[in-house]
């Protein structure tokens, strides 16, 4: 299993699958958690909970809940179990307007709780504005659109704009190695021929 | 605390990008601090167009730049805000001229 939406014609695997992105989506520390282990490969829950900095008995059973929904696989054929991230990149179609989850996205929001400017966009503007910023951040990690551009375009306070992209552009950064559906991200300069300067 | 333009003037480091300081304002302020010892040390002082300064204040309370203390730098004295470019110096306006025909260029590519 590397894939959650790959499998066409299962309905039943494509909906359990859009709930987990769901959940991920809405729990800052399991979407930590996920993206913790996708860049690490195999890990035990001491490991978790020791580079996380959790009690042990919530990285348990925060793994255990990403095991149910299908995020994690657990290897249980080893004396210490070990836990591995499945990729997942997930696409919504609402109306024609699309966007496509994949886990740069999920550790975007995972790192809110600590970056205050991502908690503060998500708060005032929406998880929805999260993943705008990013179609952004993606361009602008590699030089290929200004910040003024960029901030213009998402209608956000130019200085705090400026500090969401420059937040944004570190988990592009980290994420470009490690995220398998990474160029299935939007990139806002490809689409707005209005937005490349 | 304004003054004119002097490019030869080593004491003074122009800062025209707002993102400068953004970046060193955010993650609890340690790069603003160093940017703080820096200044210091060297004897220099960041100048800032009045547009920095303005979207600098202007972000949200709870945001990283707006809890950069700008102003506390300012009275200081390592940072300064600049007096508007004097637009009938045939300099500046040649300049602001040549900026203006670039950007034009470059939006019609």
């Amino acid at each position: 299993m590397n894939c959650m939406s790959k499998t066409a014609g299962d309905p039943e695997r494509a909906v359990n699958g859009f709930m987990s992105v769901a959940r991920l989506l809405e729990e800052p520390r399991l979407a930590r958690l996920y993206s913790h282990v996708l860049r690490e490969g195999e890990v035990t829950i001491d490991e978790i909970a020791d580079e996380l900095d959790l009690p042990r008995t919530t990285a348990y059973s925060d793994a255990a809940e990403l095991v149910d929904l299908g995020v994690f696989d657990r290897d249980e054929t080893k004396k210490t179990h070990t836990y591995s991230a499945v990729s997942v990149v997930l696409s919504a179609n609402l109306d024609g307007d699309e966007y496509t989850v994949t886990p740069t996205l999920i550790q975007a929001f995972g790192r809110s709780p600590r970056d205050q400017d991502l908690d503060l966009l998500i708060e005032k503007h929406g998880l929805g504005k999260l993943a705008a910023a990013l179609t952004y951040a993606v361009p602008y990690a590699n030089g290929g659109m200004s910040e003024r551009v960029a901030t213009r375009e998402l209608d956000l306070q130019h200085a705090f704009g400026v500090a969401v992209l420059q937040a944004l552009r570190e988990v592009v950064l980290e994420m470009k190695p490690i995220d398998p559906y990474f160029e299935e991200i939007r990139n806002a300069r490809e689409e707005s021929p209005a937005g490349s300067e | 605390m304004n003054e004119g333009f002097e490019p030869s003037d080593e004491s003074v480091a122009w800062v025209a990008d707002t993102g400068f300081f953004v970046a060193c304002g955010r993650q609890d302020n340690d790069k603003f601090a160093a940017l703080e010892q820096f200044a210091h040390r060297n004897d220099i002082t960041f100048v800032i167009p009045e547009r920095v300064y303005e979207e600098l204040g202007g972000a949200p309370d709870r945001s990283a730049p707006g809890q950069t203390p700008t102003n506390a730098a300012i009275d200081a004295g390592w940072v300064r805000v600049a007096d508007e470019p004097d637009y009938t110096n045939p300099t500046v306006s040649a300049v602001m001229d040549n900026v203006r025909e670039f950007i034009e260029s470059k939006e019609n590519t």
